[in-house]
């Protein structure tokens, strides 16, 4: 295979162009060049061949040769670019532009539309599967983090009396349960008002001091802290983070900093079927601690009589903060709550001293729980 | 010099297509969506290669020859080394946090216990107490332990050293090897670019001159920018042919005060005027006080008002188009007074054409919310073609190949302060 043509050629060493005669052959191209009647032939192996640029849009093709830096063929005519071409390794050809057509690009742009829309309705929409399968070392770690983001330098409460008084609610409430022995509960200092309590990722619920010196009975705080049990053992507080990251995770990664996926977490609320399946599960742990669920209920209505508290603060309201939502909640829990022999779950001196369990308190510690099913 | 007058000035073109710089953009923002960012050294290589092959001199391309690895690499290098600077920065900041927070708690106590005290003390002596708080800060760092007070001012002076480092110092070193790594990678007629001198030193060069602008409150500004400009330019080669520039400070500095006294005048008018004003709502304030027109006196009160504020902002414009005027002027020098042997530039950029241009790029980006960026990038090019030519003949050249090594770093640096500096 042997065919010639003209072109134009820059040697890499000056910045003169060269009119030069170009030989293909089966191992490269000759270039041969002639300069005041003397002859000289540049061979370029085919290995070494390079396309620095291709004929598009009426612009020359441009081949270069790895073993001479610099210098360049300039190729006027395809049909001469397209004699070289097969001499040409695929890894050698270079090119400015898109070589794809238009049709390629929007097929790929379309594609990647697809795949985010498939991010951010996919991935809320499989939320409570997912969650139910994400490593629990990455939901603690999470958890810890919401817990230092939310409640950040506090101190946790941890007077031994009433540390043991809280383990004898938990032991009774998670009794028969995942979360059996496999839930850390800390109550954090807060103002009276701050009546609030709030389960994260990892079987963390954190209590608020407030809430105990609201409540009337070691009862109505069981209510609450069953109900926050109950969105643990759903995996809840995941599911609620990967329905809402689902939307503002590209965004938050796009344009965002770990702060503002930090208040994502925080500003997290549960669905309204979350609350009702939290609310059974409340009454059902209520009930196999033969606790009466009554007062669950009367601490609802207690909140709800009152207009001084703001009840969007508070996560147990949070979804249901409109008054008849909060009613349709109340006769849910009353529906489900059956007449049987009830005590109370903590002795009067265990509950004045889960009242004080804030006289001594130390920086947060969290422990390890296992994997819940 | 000479010769390069007599010959007629060669036109830059660009020809490069909007169509294709979409197809670009197209396929780097929806990659770079797909690779979470890493895409990007890719695309950015992609679009440069094709921007700068549309370049033509003497009908003769330019051409781009850097490889998207180059950049990912150099980004990931600088990385690396700032991450290790950073250490002490990150170390000192949070020895300053812990302190600061104590010295909170201990303000706090401090003014719990002041509050205890003055609901004991009575009102006649609590005049003499408060008089004893104002100093509350300094009772505060007292109490702190000496070692504490010491570990807080040398914490400071790290962080305040660290951030002039990082903003004053490193943002220079980073526009050196960007351009470094520029021009090596750029060819025309197979001749390559070659850069000497050091980031480091450019570094130093452009904090020391940063500083001068603030000590001289601005008036430094014409010859920081010259200066500057010429420790980087002269160090760049075309080929074996190193550059030459030769600034004029005195017509650079002339531009610069006339720009500052337009600036100057204008806030002095626009003082005038508020005064004047201000003397005139007096009146009228007056006016309304003795009379019971006080409405009438209230519209015209706010009519003085949107004037006034109108005025302002005139003002505000006139300054920043001044300044278009020194920005364009700085532009010529920096072409006019560039040669590489007997190829010099010539430029005819002025300041309404730079605003014009800018103005316009920024809108077209604000309106089309970034997607007119190909629109931008065309803009630019076709600009600069339209104002800066070649002088001198270049087919009698005697410029050859460049002989100086590669720069292997990438862009680093620039790369994560986001630079993007251009080559023409």
């Amino acid at each position: 295979m042997t065919s010639s043509f003209t072109a134009r050629f820059f040697d890499g060493k000056t910045l003169r162009p060269f009119i030069v005669s170009v030989d293909i052959s089966s191992t490269g191209l000759n270039i041969i060049m002639n300069e005041n009647d003397i002859q000289s032939t540049l061979h370029w192996e085919s290995s070494t061949l390079q396309v620095m640029e291709r004929p598009t849009h009426g612009r020359p093709a441009v081949i270069g040769c790895k073993n001479a830096p610099g210098a360049r063929l300039i190729i006027e005519k395809e049909s001469d670019y397209l004699a070289i071409l097969p001499l040409v390794q695929q890894k050698n050809i270079k090119h400015s532009g898109v070589i794809h057509s238009w049709r390629r690009v929007w097929l790929l742009v379309l594609a990647t539309i697809l795949l985010l829309t498939g991010l951010l309705w996919g991935i809320p929409l499989a939320a409570p599967i997912i969650a139910k399968i994400i490593p629990h070392s990455w939901d603690n770690a999470l958890g810890q983090y919401v817990i230092g983001e939310m409640v950040p330098d506090a101190e946790e409460c941890v007077y031994p009396a009433g540390q043991k008084a809280l383990e004898i609610m938990i032991s009774k409430l998670s009794k028969n349960t995942p979360i059996e022995n496999n839930v850390d509960v800390k109550v954090i200092q807060s103002g009276e008002k701050d009546i609030n309590a709030f389960a994260v990722p990892g079987n963390y619920i954190v209590i608020l001091s407030g809430l105990l010196s609201y409540a009337d009975n070691p009862d109505e705080v069981a209510g609450v802290l069953a109900h926050e049990m109950g969105h643990v053992i759903k995996h809840h507080p995941s599911e609620g983070i990967l329905r809402k990251m689902g939307i503002h995770l590209i965004l938050t990664g796009a344009f965002g900093s770990s702060a503002d996926y930090a208040s994502e977490l925080i500003h997290l609320k549960y669905t309204r079927e979350n609350e009702q399946q939290a609310d059974d599960m409340a009454v059902s742990l209520l009930k196999q601690a033969k606790v009466n669920v009554k007062h669950f209920e009367r601490f609802f209505e207690k909140i709800a009589s009152e207009g001084n508290i703001v009840e969007d603060n508070i996560e147990i309201f949070q979804y249901f903060s409109d008054h008849p939502g909060l009613l349709e909640r109340i006769q849910h829990i009353q529906k489900n709550a059956t007449l049987m022999k009830t005590e109370p779950i903590l002795t009067h001196q265990q509950w004045q001293d889960l009242k004080n369990i804030c006289k001594k308190k130390v920086p947060i510690e969290f422990k390890n729980q296992k994997e819940i099913q | 010099m000479k010769n390069q007058e007599m010959l007629p000035a060669q036109p830059i073109v660009y020809d490069g297509r909007l169509g294709e710089q979409y197809k670009i953009f197209l396929l780097n923002v929806f990659l770079g969506v797909i690779t979470l960012g890493i895409y990007h050294y890719w695309g950015k290589t992609r679009q440069r290669r094709y921007t700068t092959s549309g370049f033509l001199l003497m009908n003769d391309r330019f051409e781009y020859t850097g490889y998207g690895i180059e950049l990912f690499w150099g980004f990931i290098k600088a990385l690396v080394i700032i991450g290790i600077l950073s250490i002490p920065f990150f170390y000192a900041f949070s020895s300053m946090n812990k302190i600061t927070h104590k010295m909170e708690q201990l303000e706090q106590k401090q003014a719990t216990a002041q509050h205890a005290q003055s609901l004991e003390v009575p009102d006649s002596k609590k005049k003499t107490k408060s008089k004893k708080h104002s100093s509350s800060d300094d009772d505060v760092w007292d109490k702190l332990s000496s070692q504490e007070q010491k570990t807080f001012v040398s914490a400071s002076i790290i962080v305040f050293g660290y951030l002039v480092f990082y903003y004053a110092y490193l943002p220079f070193a980073a526009i050196f090897g960007s351009l470094r790594y520029r021009v090596t990678r750029t060819r025309w007629r197979g001749i390559r670019g070659h850069m000497t001198g050091s980031a480091i030193l450019y570094g130093f060069i452009g904090f020391f001159h940063t500083l001068l602008k603030i000590i001289t409150l601005g008036l430094w500004i014409p010859f920081a920018d010259a200066m500057t400009y010429k420790y980087k330019i002269k160090k760049i080669f075309f080929g074996s042919q190193q550059a030459s520039f030769k600034p004029e400070y005195g017509k650079l500095f002339g531009i610069h005060l006339l720009t500052i006294a337009i600036g100057v005048l204008l806030a002095a008018i626009v003082g005038f005027i508020v005064s004047l004003l201000s003397m005139h709502t007096e009146n009228i304030q007056q006016a309304t006080e003795s009379t019971e027109h006080i409405a009438a006196g209230l519209e015209e009160l706010q009519k003085i008002s949107s004037v006034t504020a109108l005025i302002f902002i005139l003002a505000v414009i006139m300054i920043f188009f001044a300044r278009f005027w020194y920005r364009a002027a700085f532009i010529r020098m920096k072409y006019n007074n560039l040669s590489f042997g007997d190829i010099g530039f010539h430029c005819t950029m002025t300041g309404w054409g730079l605003f014009k241009q800018l103005c316009g790029n920024f809108f077209i980006l604000i309106f089309t919310l970034g997607l007119g960026l190909p629109i931008v990038i065309q803009r630019r090019q076709k600009f600069f073609c339209k104002h800066v030519s070649v002088t001198g003949d270049i087919e009698k050249s005697p410029i050859l190949q460049a002989t100086g090594e590669k720069d292997k770093s990438g862009e680093g640096l620039s790369s994560l302060f986001d630079l993007n500096i251009g080559l023409f």
